[in-house]
């Protein structure tokens, strides 16, 4: 007898997520689009029926955690951050990055700035558990500038960040800098471009969010972190104007703020910084300064760009790896003063930016 | 779609259960079939249609009562187009880059074995029972190759029961636990140890990175298998053990049978029918390093586990000419002889050069003065060491006995133990599971 109820209590728990799956696909009108169709719309079912229950989510981390396994699926949950430990998938991508650089700046006698920037887990090393097992960030930076010596003027991000570990430089909940880790860069990068770095009071702060969760929150379902604040910093000293073009796929949107907010309503917090990184994205500032700026760069660049473009009249950004072909050929070198390739560690490490730069004429 | 996926396990699963319970008795095989078919459609299309193919021309011989022990050649031609398909759709194609077919050499394998089995005089069954113990999809995951005959048995005569489905589900959770939350933090200690500097190899962690392999291979293999059991038992379907704790094996040759033991049983009745296993001949032997390529090769048919089943060959090999009185002479320390012989083979996993593979292999013995501890494998042992400890414990055979004896003794309280211990495991094993999908 009591074998049986516990088969009935085993088994029944197992078809009542299944009765309650099938009812609430059934309510909802949601049904697979044939046999093809089937194991994803069965996945996203249960799924969803599960996630109605938000403790079950959380039992797999805690437990790990709880067994001593402070990095887990890459992240690193410490008291204050999550801060993903970066890995390169192919060992030689860094190499082959290098050398295209190098074929890319040498066939077209370009001279350029080169910034790598680090990512939280070599910033904030305090935060880390002792010894933890972490891809060195500092010596990728070191060997691809003393490579490249001589072509790029290269900016050290990694001390410029190092030395302000304690401040809130990058998200807790997401790897990328605040906007007060863009401004250490800005002010890095302004001292190697011959710029005289604004100071910090002449850039008003705004807090567009206060309780943000970024992507490692999600990919983590660790529970126990403070959200992040999302800040702009808006130049206040003189008045600028900005035109904003972000395109892709053929398609320009334009915004005349350097933040435009009402995206921050339609998705994340953090797509209002400069509307987000696309595909490419083109700044027109009017002010006293006409220089002009190609940049070849990621997201990190929603942090230090609203500082540069004060000095600047045009800066593009290109996202080499979201940029297609196309974008990619119909960029012209010498429409611009300077050329700038700024990229985290992680990005450098993990795409093959060299392949995609050759496709630049 | 995989057997551990959320969707199998909580909707279409117990569905096709539901609906097969519901046919009565006689049309169990026909069910049983349809399910099979319905879940190899959702699985690999290819494998179905390929197995569709070669299983026609068996079903309408066994149709015309044509495929008897008395018709040799026309048996051994059906074996043939098997053995072909394993050859070239299961082994050789996957060596050329081109995409390996989920449980195509298992199924095949069990086409065989039933068609063997009549050669040499067994009954032959009838096409749907023969198709649908062929074809019932809970052996893919690396389960009983070559147990169709004992899958024919269950058809032939079933006897559902409730707490043989009970039995099947918490078989089916432990597969799925041991699956996807240990053998994953596993293999993700496993990643990090791989992506260390040569510089940061100390001796121990050279020692750590193959207990890490081979208790992240163990529990995949285990897990499979207990779902593939488990499987069996909600169907009403007794499925032999895939893997019985090779962890504490009492000698090498003891070692790789348990890695698979139907799929050694298999190649012995096939080559060596009315030997026994305990044998110390070189056709026994043989028959262990087969089974081990054959294990290899069936883990991952590109050939990335044929080093690592290579060496477990070398060993046998020398197993049978140095080691086999070691283990027999002081069997605890057998054990652990066998334990630690077994153990740098799994360095060949590692996914380097060869170079760097050699250099690991040299640092587990102390070639090239590495040190004995770094900071790295300190910090690695620290924060892993309750995930090594229950990979350990588990992987011995401690808990099993003490169910069994639990179970011999106090039926009622393992029963209530175990199911709740089991609901348990199944709140722990979704939640890992829906931390991975998300």
């Amino acid at each position: 007898m009591l074998k049986h109820a516990a088969s009935l209590f085993l088994a029944g728990a197992i078809l009542l997520v299944c009765a309650l799956t099938a009812a609430s696909a059934f309510v909802r009108g949601s049904l697979p689009d044939g046999i093809s169709g089937l194991t994803a719309w069965s996945n996203q079912a249960v799924k969803e029926q599960l996630q109605k229950i938000p403790v079950l989510e959380q039992i797999a981390p805690a437990l790990l955690l709880g067994v001593g396994a402070k990095e887990q699926d890459g992240i690193f949950i410490t008291e204050n951050y999550l801060l993903e430990n970066i890995l390169p998938a192919d060992r030689l991508t860094a190499s082959e990055n290098v050398a295209g650089i190098d074929q890319f700046l040498t066939s077209r006698n370009l001279p350029a700035v080169l910034m790598l920037i680090p990512t939280a887990c070599a910033i904030k090393q305090q935060e880390l558990p002792a010894n933890a097992v972490l891809y060195n960030q500092k010596a990728l930076i070191s060997d691809t500038y003393s490579d490249l010596a001589g072509l790029v003027t290269t900016v050290d991000a990694y001390s410029a960040l190092f030395a302000a570990k304690d401040q809130y430089t990058y998200y807790r909940t997401e790897s990328n800098l605040t906007g007060l880790g863009g401004y250490y860069l800005y002010s890095a990068l302004a001292s190697r471009l011959g710029l005289s770095a604004r100071p910090l009071d002449q850039f008003e702060i705004e807090h567009l969010e206060q309780d943000y969760y970024g992507d490692l929150y999600l990919r983590s379902n660790y529970r126990g972190i403070r959200p992040d604040l999302v800040t702009f910093y808006r130049f206040s000293r003189y008045d600028r104007q900005y035109l904003l073009s972000h395109t892709a796929n053929g398609e320009t949107k334009n915004y005349y703020s350097l933040f435009p907010t009402h995206l921050a309503l339609l998705g994340s917090p953090v797509s209002a910084l400069l509307g987000g990184v696309g595909q490419r994205l083109d700044i027109s500032v009017v002010s006293p300064f006409e220089e002009s700026m190609l940049i070849f760069g990621d997201e990190t660049a929603t942090a230090y760009l609203p500082f540069l473009a004060v000095h600047y009249g045009q800066i593009t950004l290109v996202d080499p790896m979201q940029a297609d072909d196309e974008q990619l050929a119909a960029i012209q070198l010498d429409d611009y003063n300077r050329v700038m390739l700024a990229f985290s560690v992680d990005y450098f490490i993990n795409n093959p930016i060299g392949e995609r730069l050759a496709l630049v004429p | 779609m995989q057997l551990t996926d959320l969707g199998f396990l909580f909707l279409l699963l117990p569905v096709a259960a539901a609906a097969y319970y519901c046919v009565p008795n006689r049309r169990k095989p026909l069910a049983l079939l349809t399910v099979s078919v319905f879940f190899l459609l959702l699985i690999d299309r290819r494998t179905l249609l390929l197995l569709l193919l070669t299983l026609l021309p068996d079903c309408a011989l066994l149709h015309r009562d044509a495929l008897r022990a008395e018709r040799p050649r026309l048996l051994d031609l059906c074996i043939a187009q098997h053995a072909a398909v394993i050859l070239i759709f299961g082994l050789l194609l996957p060596q050329f880059g081109l995409p390996s077919m989920t449980g195509l050499s298992v199924l095949s394998l069990s086409a065989v074995g039933m068609l063997v089995d009549i050669r040499r005089g067994g009954a032959a069954p009838s096409p749907a029972d023969y198709a649908a113990a062929v074809l019932f999809f809970g052996r893919i995951p690396l389960g009983p190759a070559g147990y169709g005959e004992r899958v024919l048995r269950s058809l032939q005569a079933p006897r559902p029961s409730l707490s043989g489905i009970g039995r099947g589900v918490m078989l089916l959770i432990s597969g799925v636990a041991k699956q996807v939350a240990i053998s994953g933090e596993f293999i993700a200690l496993f990643r990090t140890l791989s992506h260390l500097d040569p510089n940061q190899i100390a001796l121990a962690t050279s020692w750590l990175y193959a207990l890490c392999c081979v208790l992240g291979l163990y529990f995949v293999l285990s897990g499979f298998s207990d779902i593939a059991q488990g499987l069996g038992l909600i169907f009403s379907i007794d499925l032999p053990r895939t893997v019985y704790y090779p962890l504490q094996a009492l000698g090498l040759r003891e070692y790789v049978y348990r890695l698979n033991m139907p799929l050694e049983d298999f190649l012995r009745r096939m080559f060596l029918p009315g030997a026994r296993r305990e044998q110390s001949c070189a056709g026994a032997s043989l028959v262990s390093m087969v089974s081990t390529l054959l294990l290899g090769l069936l883990i991952d048919p590109t050939g990335g586990f044929l080093p690592w089943s290579l060496a477990l060959c070398a060993l046998l090999l020398l197993d049978g000419l140095v080691f086999c009185r070691i283990p027999v002479l002081l069997p605890p320390l057998g054990r652990v002889i066998t334990f630690l012989l077994t153990l740098p083979a799994y360095l060949l996993l590692l996914p380097v050069g060869l170079g760097q593979r050699l250099e690991m292999f040299g640092a587990m013995f102390g070639i090239g003065g590495p040190e004995l501890f770094n900071s790295t494998t300190l910090y690695l042992l620290r924060s892993n060491i309750v995930l090594l400890l229950i990979g350990l414990l588990f992987s011995s055979s401690l808990f099993d006995r003490l169910g069994r004896l639990t179970e011999r003794r106090f039926p009622r309280l393992w029963w209530l133990a175990s199911s709740a211990g089991h609901l348990a495991l199944l709140v722990v094993a979704t939640s890992f599971l829906l931390w991975n999908v998300r």
